[in-house]
């Protein structure tokens, strides 16, 4: 009796007790964020005021707010994970962490989320760091408006800026994230957000989906990553107003689908890409009022791909809007606006009076020959060009868009 | 001084040699960030995996993780036979291959591969030990057999 008594009686005084503020920094009431993590309680807020903090790893095992004035410092001395967060219901605001160790085993990361839920990281900046936010098992975390730059430097050890695994419900938004190895990196996480984030210059994707179904992502800049974004081994993952720009290599692309399903890609803008979009074994996804232009190519198809419908885009400026190694049959391509379709329209319902072959008898060459581009603005090759489309003979027969739209779609 | 009446044997010898050095199947340095994996197409970035299939006509294969090389064999048996050499990246040391016969495996759940196969080559068992201490042990270890039979 007497314990139960005594627990009820502690409850009651844990409610009760106003949530504390606890200060940190020189002449305060902590002199180290440690000390007072230690005399925290659930429901406090520790406040660091301005000033450089090197304390190694920091565990946060409780359920308390940090909040950081005038962005104080946590700096890891290239040896530690900097913050290592195992208790739900935290939130971290306004800090700068920078120099977090490496490990060849051990993801280290700026900060860490393990096995914890709601978890709120906001407005901080983290610079050098291997990881920079590692999430695993946790779920319904929100990482908004963080900036995360890795160091050029850090070939190796050189992780993923923001690296979820095996989460759900997260929600990433508004972030900055350059030179790490994956912008953000999604694997086993599903049912998430990923909106507003601008990524730059990181070595390999923008943003990586593996094995990850039902995310979306939307109104995201990539820009000069190695690829934009890959999107693998995954199904209903929705892809609206993001914006694709200057993947340019040989291995680069705008967007990489492989073996995914079920997905929309509506409204994007693919701009000056090497490849804009490349797909592999994907079915049934939909790709509509997209912008395609001034890529080399603008969609590269597998023949391994099925059922999937491209309707309403605009193909402008491309070197080649569209080719395959097979014949697309399953595939259809209806009412998109093809800039090379010089069609015309007699009875003036903005619909061209020819259907319009996008794949062109080059298109077809230099996917077999690829030194053959050497010829790309070569006359004998346009002659070629206009006479198969004139008289197809080696172009997919099925392969047409049967109501090429004469004008460019307002997007 | 050498006899000039010698000399020309030798050097059709020498050069004899180098062209059929020059033609052996030999792996291939990995280029991380460049390289792409001939199965999955993603770009080869972590320098602790890697996987080349050497056909016996010298053409080289990249994978960035053994489940990929599995999943290609798999799918494609004759060019599979046609493997001169299999040789995997040491886990220990990067861009050093090992004969995929001679390493030993670790699989691990804490070894976040690219593919996430969870396997890990090691020149040696001690090594393998030290890396498996470092993952507080479990896991399991494997010989090439083993890894070629894994579902």
């Amino acid at each position: 009796m007497r314990p139960l008594l005594l627990n009820t009686l502690l409850c009651l005084a844990a409610v009760s007790m106003p949530a504390a503020e606890l200060h940190v920094g020189p002449a305060r009431d902590y002199g180290t964020i440690r000390a007072a993590l230690a005399a925290a309680r659930a429901g406090d807020a520790i406040i660091v005021h301005r000033g450089v903090y090197r304390e190694g790893n920091l565990v946060v095992d409780k359920s308390v707010s940090l909040v950081g004035l005038d962005h104080p410092r946590l700096d890891g001395g290239a040896t530690d994970e900097v913050l290592t967060i195992t208790a739900s219901q935290v939130s971290v605001r306004g800090f700068d962490i920078a120099h977090g160790g490496s490990g060849s085993l051990n993801d280290f990361a700026g900060i860490k989320v393990a096995n914890a839920h709601h978890v709120t990281l906001e407005h901080n900046r983290i610079f050098d760091c291997s990881f920079g936010i590692h999430f695993s098992k946790s779920r319904a975390g929100v990482i908004r408006d963080n900036e995360i730059h890795g160091a050029p430097g850090r070939n190796e050890s050189n992780g993923n800026g923001i690296h979820a695994w095996s989460c759900e419900r997260l929600e990433i938004t508004g972030n900055r994230v350059s030179g790490h190895r994956d912008g953000i990196y999604l694997e086993f996480t599903t049912d998430s957000a990923i909106a507003r984030n601008r990524v730059t210059g990181n070595l390999r994707y923008g943003l990586h989906f593996m094995f990850s179904h039902r995310n979306v992502y939307r109104e995201n800049s990539f820009l000069r990553n190695g690829a934009g974004v890959a999107v693998m081994y995954s199904h209903e993952v929705q892809m609206e107003a993001n914006h694709f720009s200057r993947s340019w290599g040989s291995a680069a692309y705008g967007l990489l689908l492989k073996d995914l399903s079920d997905s929309r890609i509506v409204g994007n803008t693919f701009e000056c890409n090497s490849t804009a979009v490349s797909m592999q074994n994907s079915n049934r996804m939909r790709f509509e009022r997209n912008l395609f232009r001034e890529n080399g190519w603008a969609l590269q198809v597998q023949s391994s791909c099925d059922d999937n419908v491209f309707s309403g885009n605009n193909f402008i400026g491309n070197s080649f809007d569209l080719t395959t190694n097979g014949q697309l049959e399953l595939n259809r391509f209806d009412g998109n606006y093809w800039d090379k379709a010089e069609a015309y329209d007699l009875n003036r319902d903005g619909i061209g009076d020819l259907s319009y072959r996008p794949v062109s008898l080059f298109a077809m060459l230099v996917e077999r020959i690829p030194s053959a581009l050497l010829l790309l603005r070569s006359p004998l090759v346009h002659f070629l060009d206009r006479a198969e489309r004139m008289i197809p003979s080696l172009t997919p027969d099925h392969l047409i868009d049967a109501k090429p739209a004469m004008r460019p779609h307002s997007l | 001084m050498t006899d000039p009446r010698h000399s020309f044997p030798r050097a059709v010898a020498t050069l004899t040699l180098l062209i059929l050095v020059g033609c052996d199947a030999e792996p291939k340095a990995i280029r991380y960030g460049q390289d792409e994996c001939a199965e999955c197409r993603m770009t080869l970035v972590d320098r602790h995996y890697g996987v080349e299939l050497i056909t016996k006509k010298g053409k080289v294969f990249k994978f960035d993780d053994l489940t990929c090389l599995l999943t290609f064999q798999r799918r494609d048996p004759g060019r599979s036979g046609s493997a001169a050499q299999l040789v995997v990246i040491d886990f220990n040391r990067p861009n050093t291959f090992l004969g995929a016969a001679q390493a030993v495996f670790l699989y691990h759940n804490q070894l976040h591969t690219p593919m996430g196969s969870g396997l890990a080559a090691f020149a040696n068992a001690t090594e393998l030990e030290a890396a498996r201490g470092l993952l507080g042990g479990g896991g399991r270890i494997l010989r090439w057999p083993e890894v070629l039979a894994t579902p």
